[in-house]
């Protein structure tokens, strides 16, 4: 009887529900407006400021945008700029993870190399810029190795912690089964440290994509930082604001990307 | 399938000889002893618990005979071999939590053959997981699997590279008592078919007796053999055996050595 009565209720679905729910929608929802608030205030200013060179409107920034992208200028920007976050970002994490385990794992070399780890750490990577340009050139050298400073602490703390983690019951259990040193570190303590290195990893390619775009304003002829530097230099605001939106929107994409596979990498974490 | 299982029970492997085995543990910069002079023999194939309450170093000594804890001074022996550090030769199943999270059940109990370098070591793991009537749940992560079903893992995971000894430490300890009752059941039903020798420490007075043959008795601070106290109920047995006289009378004998040794602690500590 209930149940009949229930169904004849007809369903309310009011824009209110549906930003209360949990899920996917909902949080589409509620970044749409989000996002739409933003582009609604920066209209208001800029109209109201009514100078472009400072501050010229969405639709103007839209505009350009597809000027950028019918050019193709925009589309090699971004290539050159990708490809240095990912070299830079694969070098460092090549580097990285290993050289965190045998830390975490070997005494001795732990307190030779941790000192030296612990000196550099604090140089941000645009102080490295200089001597990369002094060493490298310009162009794509210089970059790759900003954008691996950038990376490397990072992914080298997160992984070194998560190996320092690794639980002494899972290493003697593992020896008590016939593990030795080497199955130690990769079989063991890879996988309990992979949660932190994942981790790592997703603060290192956003920090890496940060700095490829300063490595580009000093030390590069090419890419998003370069273009945005370019523009300025020729009062193009329009395309300078293209270049940072572009370089927002794909660094978060990053991020996304990074999040959804996680169940994939991480595969005993999900449900 | 069981070509495994049913090689012949090598009960002539599996003797544990600890001489004079003393443990030290340092202690805000002092050193305090563990374990005094320990003397023990334990022959292939028997099952012998270490009775004691909390803190009176039966884990310890666990620890010492599966070469996790090195002695301040004194040796343990299996099969005549000194232990050094942890190898096949000993099983551990710990109290919970020592199942590596990031493997199925299939693959935390292949690890020690596939470590040993065995020709299959899936096949081999399939069958320990038969054993403990887990193969159902060969693709389940542990965090997946109950606290019964996550011990069952480590015991066929402990039992799959066939080691002489298999060291328990409070393997039940966290189970409600329902499950721990039948999970005796079942050891005793593995240990008859496998004939390992079995070091079984716990607190509980009934599950020491019930699965023993011999149960050594342990003095708190330092921990020591208090007395050695032969079950002999016969094999194989039921649950029922708790019912008889003559467990009874084990029972009160037992009991009343453990009361000592808590009751010197209980008052140690208030007074």
């Amino acid at each position: 009887m209930e149940r009949a009565i229930r169904t004849n209720i007809p369903p309310r679905i009011s824009a209110r529900s549906l930003l209360a729910g949990p899920g996917w929608a909902a949080n589409t929802l509620w970044a749409a407006i989000g996002i739409g608030v933003f582009v609604l205030v920066w209209t208001a200013i800029a109209l109201q400021l009514q100078n472009p060179v400072l501050l010229p409107t969405p639709a103007v920034v839209l505009e350009g945008f597809y000027r950028l992208l019918a050019d193709g200028y925009l589309v090699n920007d971004v290539l050159a700029s990708l490809k240095r976050v990912f070299v830079g970002f694969l070098m460092a994490s090549a580097v990285g993870v290993p050289l965190a385990l045998l830390l975490a794992y070997f005494v001795p070399l732990r307190r030779l190399i941790l000192p030296v780890v612990t000196l550099i750490r604090p140089i941000p990577p645009i102080a490295w810029i200089p001597i990369a340009i002094l060493w490298f050139g310009v162009g794509d050298k210089p970059s790759f190795f900003i954008t691996a400073i950038a990376a490397f602490f990072p992914i080298f703390l997160n992984s070194f912690f998560g190996g320092m983690s690794v639980e002494d019951q899972h290493l003697n259990a593992a020896r008590s089964l016939g593990a030795k040193k080497v199955s130690l570190v990769i079989r063991i303590m890879f996988p309990s440290a992979l949660p932190m290195i994942w981790t790592g990893l997703k603060i290192g390619l956003g920090q890496s994509w940060m700095a490829v775009v300063t490595a580009e304003l000093i030390a590069a002829q090419s890419g998003l930082g370069y273009m945005i530097q370019m523009s300025r230099l020729n009062l193009e605001t329009a395309y300078v604001l293209v270049g940072m939106v572009t370089i927002g929107v794909l660094g978060s994409l990053m991020g996304a990307a990074l999040s959804g596979v996680e169940r994939y990498v991480l595969p005993w974490k999900s449900k | 399938m069981s070509t495994h299982l049913a090689e012949k029970p090598r009960a002539v492997q599996g003797s544990i000889r600890i001489e004079h085995v003393s443990v030290e543990f340092r202690r805000d910069g002092v050193a305090m002893l563990a374990l005094k002079d320990i003397e023990l023999a334990i022959e292939p194939g028997e099952f012998t618990a270490l009775l004691g309450p909390s803190g009176c170093g039966k884990s310890t000594l666990l620890n010492v005979i599966g070469g996790m804890v090195r002695p301040a001074r004194g040796e343990v022996r299996i099969d005549d071999t000194p232990v050094t550090e942890p190898t096949a030769r000993c099983g551990v199943v710990f109290q919970q939590h020592s199942l590596f999270p990031w493997m199925t059940a299939l693959g935390n109990v292949a690890f020690g053959p596939r470590m040993l370098g065995h020709a299959s070591p899936e096949a081999e793991a399939r069958e320990f997981l038969a054993l403990v009537g887990l193969e159902k749940y060969s693709g389940a992560y542990p965090a997946q699997l109950s606290g019964g079903m996550q011990q069952r893992v480590g015991i066929a995971r402990a039992l799959a590279t066939r080691p002489p000894v298999l060291l328990m430490d409070e393997p039940f300890g966290a189970l409600d008592a329902q499950t721990r009752s039948i999970m005796q059941e079942e050891l005793l039903k593995i240990w008859s078919k496998l004939k390992t020798t079995v070091v079984f420490v716990t607190h509980d007075v009934d599950e020491a007796l019930y699965l023993s043959d011999r149960v050594f008795a342990m003095t708190n601070s330092p921990g020591g053999i208090k007395e050695e106290i032969r079950v002999d109920l016969g094999r194989p047995r039921a649950p029922e055996v708790a019912l008889s006289e003559k467990y009874g009378a084990l029972h009160r004998r037992v009991h009343r050595l453990i009361r000592e040794e808590s009751l010197k602690v209980f008052n140690g500590i208030t007074s």
